[in-house]
């Protein structure tokens, strides 16, 4: 909902004033949440809402059905995932924060994130196509030094049916998470 | 805080006609966020935010720490998870986003979203628990369409055999 601009006649000029500001803040979007550095423990009113920083700590409170709930941004939200082929030439089908994916042989990819990780401790899992009935593919974190790094996160696909064999299916996700 | 019921008196009538309009935004949660299609660039306030929208990309930016950060909205949130058992009646352990698991046939399973996606190329992460202690995993179906807007296929293998999981957990992230 927006603000009308009355035009205020007969009124001092500190009550135009204060219309003036109270219609720029509604009118375009300048209401600015309270920045608390301790979480809310007030008894708020349902709808209320404030940011929390402190610490590098990043959340979002809300007070609903009587209690404050909060979204912490850097863990409560999904990092980085990607959606990619790996047949032919390979190709990135969708993604966010991913800036590649390169194919280092067969079932043994790495995917470089476009925004790092603050640390390799950040959780991450993923699935691929079942090519076929006789077949069961599955997307495993390769076991190298230094992986997953902060940056880039190596997988390797094995067929558990046929002798643990390296595949390329035709479709792979990951979905990762952490602190950034 | 809400604003009280003033009975404001000897003042013109568009002054108290603004401050209705004023206490209805306030008191009945009527605030509309600016809505952007370039990225905010100006020095705001801390706590300040904004709705930012263009082609298929929603953001919600906010100034904190003298800094613009944005939430990703079609990137960045869970848009449909589920954990269920598919021995015996396959059931619903835990889901959001799902309307139902249907079992097409042993280690054969069928979710369908509540909410569809707006392109078939969301990510998947997936995970079984071992058969037997036999590793197991699962997968999704290699077959026309699929996945789907509102479905995804899935079969569940061990070494050697087609499995019911006794737990199986999915979780989809993407644009809807």
């Amino acid at each position: 909902m927006k603000l009308d601009d009355y035009e205020f006649k007969g009124v001092p000029e500190e009550l135009t004033d204060l219309k003036d500001d109270i219609l720029t803040i509604i009118n375009y979007g300048k209401y600015s949440h309270q920045v608390v550095t301790s979480a809310p423990t007030w008894t708020g009113r349902n709808g209320e809402s404030v940011f929390y920083l402190a610490g590098g700590v990043t959340r979002w409170y809300y007070y609903v059905n009587n209690t404050w709930r909060n979204m912490e941004f850097s863990t409560s939200l999904v990092s980085s995932w990607i959606t990619w082929s790996g047949t032919g030439a390979g190709a990135i089908l969708d993604s966010f924060n991913v800036s590649s994916v390169t194919d280092r042989g067969v079932g043994d990819f790495e995917i470089v994130w476009d925004t790092d990780f603050k640390n390799g401790n950040y959780a991450c899992g993923g699935g691929c196509k079942i090519a076929s009935t006789g077949t069961a593919q599955g997307v495993m974190i390769l076991d190298t030094a230094g992986n997953p790094a902060t940056g880039t996160l190596r997988v390797r696909v094995r067929d558990l049916q046929i002798n643990f064999d390296a595949a390329d299916p035709t479709r792979m996700s990951v979905v990762a998470t952490g602190d950034q | 805080m809400k604003i009280d019921d003033y009975d404001l008196k000897g003042i013109p009538k568009e002054v108290e006609d603004f401050f209705d309009s004023v206490k209805t935004i306030f008191n009945y949660g009527k605030y509309s966020h600016s809505l952007v299609v370039l990225a905010p660039t100006w020095q705001a306030k801390d706590g300040e935010t904004v709705l930012f929208k263009s082609g298929s990309a929603e953001r919600l930016y906010f100034f904190l720490n003298s800094g613009w950060t944005a939430i990703e909205i079609n990137s960045q949130l869970i848009r449909s998870w589920i954990s269920f058992s598919g021995t015996g009646t396959v059931s619903i352990l835990d889901s959001n986003n799902v309307t139902s698991v249907t079992r097409n046939s042993l280690g054969d399973f069928t979710l369908t979203w509540d909410v569809d996606f707006a392109n078939v190329s969301y990510a998947g992460a997936m995970m079984v628990k071992d058969s037997g202690n036999r590793e197991a995993v699962i997968g999704i179906t290699d077959t026309a369409n699929n996945p789907a807007l509102g479905s995804m296929q899935v079969w569940v293998r061990r070494a050697g055999a087609v499995i019911d999981p006794s737990y199986a957990s999915i979780l989809t992230t993407g644009a809807q």
